[in-house]
C-alpha cells in the first residue's frame, strides 16, 4: 500500500458527488492516488483526487504541466505501467464497477468499448502503417463482433460523421496522407466506433491550428450531444474550457484546487491559483504592451512537495497558515463550488 | 515609433525542395521594421512566418527579393561576409531545450557568441555572461557550472534569451518563443522580452501563431497566409478593425475565457483547412475558404491597398470599406 500522506481528504464523498448533486454520475473517482516510484523518491503525480463525471456532460480539467491531469486520465484508462513502478490507491467507479479491481483481460473489454480516449498528437495514436479503414474496423470487430463487410460500411459512416470528405476512398489511405486536423478526425472516429459512454480527450486540439481547433471542438460537442456521451476534456487552455465544458476542475501539483460548474468557476474564481492562471493569459481585448500578471516561481516538485498549501510559495496572498497547513477542498456556502484555500478571493459584487 | 527603418524586406521569396517537389514557401513578402519597433508576424502552420524570420537572418537562403539591414543587402552576402554582422542579428527559437547543447555548461553556452565574435579575454567574457544571465533573471553564480537538464523549460528559455542578448544585438527574431511554455511561465517570458527590449534598445520580429500573444507584444502586426502577407496594421487597429476576411476569421476562432458567467460567445468556425503550400490556389490564396469570396477572387490576385494610418490589406473586398460597396448578403452571419 502507498503512504496516504498527512492529509485525509475530508471532502471525499461530497467532492465525489461533484458540482451538481442532482446529476447522475457515470464515473465516480474517490480519493485516487497515482504515485510513481523513481530513483529520486516517490513522485505524487495524482495525490488524492475525487471527482464525478455526470452522464451526457463535459467535464473540463485544466492545469499546467506537472499538475497531474494527464496522469489522471491514463490512470482511468488503466494504461500506465503494471511493473510495480506505479502505485495506486482509491476507487474509480464506472457503471457500478471499480475499474482498479478489474483484471487486465476485463479492462480490455472496457477500454475502447465503454471508455475511449483521444490524444494530443493524432499521429501517435494512429498506426502509421495501417490503412485508416482497418484501424476503425479493428475496433468494430473486436468490441462489437461485426463482420468484415458490415464493419467496413460502418467505418465509412463514421468517417462521414467526423467530416472526412469522400469517406469510401479514405478507408484505403494511410494516416500520412492526411493533415493534422483530418488525422484528429480519424482518431475521433476510431474512439467513437464502439459507441463509448465516456470519451477522454487529452489536449485534443493543442497540436492543431486555431481555425482547425474550433472545428474539432465543435465536432466533439455535436457528437457528444447526439450520443448523450460524457466527455472529459483535458487542456491547459482556459478559453477552450470556457466554451466547451459544463463542469470544471482546476488541478495543481497533483490535487484539485477548485471545482464548480464552468460558468460559476470562471466568473467567480475563489482559489488564487485559478485567478492567477486567468490573469496570466494575454487577452485579445487588452491594448498592446499590457503588462501581464505572471505567476512567479515554478510549479513545486512532486517528489518532495512543500508542506502546507502547494501553491503557497507562489501565491500573493499566502500567510503563515498556508505554509503550515494544507487547505482541504471544501464547498462554499451554496455547496456547488469547492475550493482548497485558507484565504478565498472575495466574490465580486456584481455576481454576488 | 518614428525611428529609422532598420530592416527592410522587399518581394522576398523563399523556395524549398528540388525538381518536382520544389515549392515556394514565401512568395513576395515586403515589410519594414523601424528602430525600436516590434513587428508581430502571425499565421497558421505552413504560412511561411518562421521561414520569413529565418531568412531575414540569412539562416535560410532567399530565392529572390531583398533583405536590407542598415542599408546593407544581406541576401548577397556570403557566409563569411555575414559573420561580422551576426552579433547584431540574433534569434530565439520555440523549443528552448533542444536549442541548448545538453552536454555543455550554461556558462559556456552563453559565452559561445562572444567566442565567435572574437572576444578573447576570458574575464571579459565571463563578466558579460554574468550580466546577461542576471538580466534575464537567472542566478549567475548558481547557473554557470550547471547543464541545461537541471533547468525547467521556462528557465531554459531565459538562458536562450541571455545567449541571444550577450552580444548586445540590434535586431532580435523571436520564433514562437513562448509556444512550448505553460501559461504562467509564458507571461514571465513575455514580460521579460518587453524589459529586455527597453534595456538593450532592441528591434524585434516576433513570430507566433497565437494572436493574443502577438497583440500583447507588438507595435504592428502582419498576418500571413500561404506564403503571403494579407494584412498589416498597427496592433490595436488590426484587432479592432480587421480588413481582411482571414484576419477576421482568425480572431473569431479564438476561444476566449468568459468571465461574466453569461455563457459568452462561441468561436466561429472557418470552413476547410489550409491548402497545401505546394499547390496554392490561384487568385486570392484565401478564396477557397473565404466566406465572402466572389468570382473575381478566384481569378485575380489582390494587390496591397493602403486604408489609412499604416493599415494595408490585400483583398478585393476588404471589410473596412463602407457597407454599400460590400456584397452585403454574403457577410451576414459569417465570420
Amino acid at each position: 500500500m502507498i503512504d496516504t500522506g498527512h492529509l485525509k481528504l475530508a471532502v471525499g464523498s461530497r467532492a465525489a458527488r461533484g458540482a451538481s448533486p442532482d446529476g447522475e454520475g457515470l464515473l465516480d473517482i474517490v480519493d485516487l492516488k497515482t504515485h510513481f516510484v523513481t530513483p529520486r523518491g516517490i513522485a505524487r503525480a495524482v495525490d488524492g483526487v475525487s471527482l464525478r463525471v455526470r452522464r451526457g456532460t463535459t467535464l473540463g480539467i485544466v492545469g499546467e504541466s506537472g499538475s497531474g491531469k494527464s496522469v489522471l486520465s491514463r490512470t482511468i484508462m488503466g494504461i500506465l505501467a503494471r511493473d510495480g513502478s506505479v502505485r495506486h490507491s482509491g476507487r474509480i467507479m464506472f457503471q457500478g464497477r471499480d475499474l482498479r479491481t478489474l483484471a487486465e483481460r476485463e479492462m480490455r473489454a472496457v477500454r475502447g468499448r465503454d471508455i475511449a480516449m483521444i490524444f494530443q498528437d493524432p499521429m501517435s495514436s494512429l498506426n502509421p502503417v495501417m490503412k485508416i479503414g482497418n484501424q476503425i474496423t479493428e475496433v468494430l470487430r473486436a468490441h462489437l463482433g461485426m463482420s468484415s463487410a458490415a464493419a467496413r460500411g460502418r467505418a465509412a459512416e463514421l468517417l462521414d460523421l467526423v467530416g472526412l470528405p469522400d469517406p469510401q476512398r479514405q478507408l484505403d489511405r494511410y494516416p500520412v496522407h492526411l493533415s493534422g486536423g483530418m488525422r484528429q478526425r480519424v482518431a475521433i472516429a476510431v474512439a467513437l466506433a464502439a459507441e463509448p459512454r465516456l470519451l477522454i480527450a487529452d489536449e485534443p486540439t493543442t497540436a492543431l491550428d486555431v481555425t482547425v481547433q474550433s472545428q474539432i471542438l465543435e465536432l466533439l460537442r455535436s457528437l457528444q450531444r447526439q450520443r448523450d456521451m460524457s466527455v472529459i476534456l483535458i487542456t491547459h487552455n482556459l478559453g477552450i474550457v470556457s466554451g466547451y465544458t459544463d463542469d470544471l476542475i482546476v488541478m495543481y501539483a497533483g490535487r484539485i484546487v477548485e471545482t464548480a460548474p464552468t460558468r460559476d468557476l470562471l466568473s467567480r474564481p475563489l482559489m488564487p491559483y485559478t485567478e492567477a492562471l486567468m490573469q496570466s493569459s494575454p487577452v485579445l481585448t487588452a491594448p498592446p504592451h499590457t503588462r501581464l500578471t505572471a505567476i512567479p516561481g515554478l510549479p513545486p516538485s512532486l517528489i518532495d512537495p512543500t508542506a502546507g498549501c502547494r501553491f503557497g510559495p507562489r501565491c500573493r496572498y499566502a500567510t503563515d497558515t498556508c505554509r503550515e497547513r494544507a487547505p482541504a477542498l471544501l464547498p462554499d456556502a451554496a455547496g456547488g463550488h469547492l475550493y482548497a484555500c485558507h484565504h478565498p478571493l472575495p466574490v465580486p459584487e456584481t455576481s454576488a | 515609433m518614428n525611428g529609422q527603418v532598420l530592416v527592410s524586406v522587399k518581394d522576398l521569396t523563399v523556395e524549398y525542395g528540388r525538381g518536382v517537389s520544389r515549392f515556394t514557401a514565401v512568395s513576395g513578402v515586403s515589410f519594414e521594421i523601424r528602430q525600436g519597433e516590434t513587428l508581430g508576424l502571425v499565421g497558421e502552420s505552413g504560412c511561411g512566418k518562421s521561414t520569413t524570420g529565418r531568412t531575414l537572418l540569412q539562416l535560410q537562403a532567399a530565392a529572390g527579393g531583398s533583405v536590407r539591414f542598415r542599408e546593407m543587402e544581406l541576401t548577397k552576402l556570403s557566409f563569411r561576409e555575414m559573420l561580422p554582422l551576426r552579433p547584431a542579428l540574433q534569434i530565439v527559437f520555440q523549443d528552448p531545450i533542444s536549442s541548448l547543447n545538453p552536454r555543455r555548461r550554461i556558462g559556456d553556452i552563453v559565452a559561445e557568441p562572444l567566442v565567435i565574435a572574437g572576444i578573447a579575454d576570458r574575464r571579459e567574457r565571463e563578466r558579460r555572461v554574468r550580466e546577461a544571465l542576471t538580466a534575464v533573471g537567472i542566478d549567475a553564480d548558481a547557473a554557470m557550472e550547471r547543464r541545461p537538464h537541471q533547468f525547467s523549460g521556462g528557465q531554459c528559455q531565459r538562458i536562450c534569451i541571455a545567449r541571444a542578448l550577450v552580444n548586445e544585438p540590434e535586431f532580435l527574431v523571436c520564433d514562437e518563443p513562448v509556444s512550448s511554455l505553460d501559461v504562467s511561465v509564458q507571461a514571465q517570458i513575455l514580460n521579460l522580452l518587453e524589459d529586455m527590449k527597453d534595456r538593450y534598445r532592441l528591434t524585434m520580429l516576433f513570430v507566433s501563431h497565437d494572436l493574443a500573444v502577438v497583440k500583447n507584444i507588438s507595435d504592428r502586426v502582419a498576418v500571413m497566409y500561404l506564403g503571403q502577407i494579407c494584412e498589416i496594421a498597427p496592433s490595436a487597429r488590426l484587432y479592432e478593425a480587421p480588413a481582411h476576411p482571414y484576419t477576421a476569421a482568425l480572431l473569431a476562432s479564438i476561444p476566449e475565457i468568459d468571465r461574466t458567467g453569461n455563457g459568452g460567445s462561441k468561436p466561429k468556425t472557418l470552413k476547410g483547412e489550409i491548402p497545401s503550400p505546394q499547390n496554392p490556389p490561384g487568385g486570392c490564396r484565401f478564396h477557397t475558404r473565404c466566406p465572402i469570396a466572389r468570382e473575381k477572387c478566384a481569378l485575380e490576385t489582390p494587390v496591397f491597398q493602403d486604408l489609412k494610418d499604416g493599415h494595408s490589406v490585400a483583398c478585393h473586398f476588404p471589410l473596412a470599406v463602407p457597407a454599400s460597396v460590400r456584397p452585403a448578403p454574403a457577410i451576414a452571419g459569417q465570420v
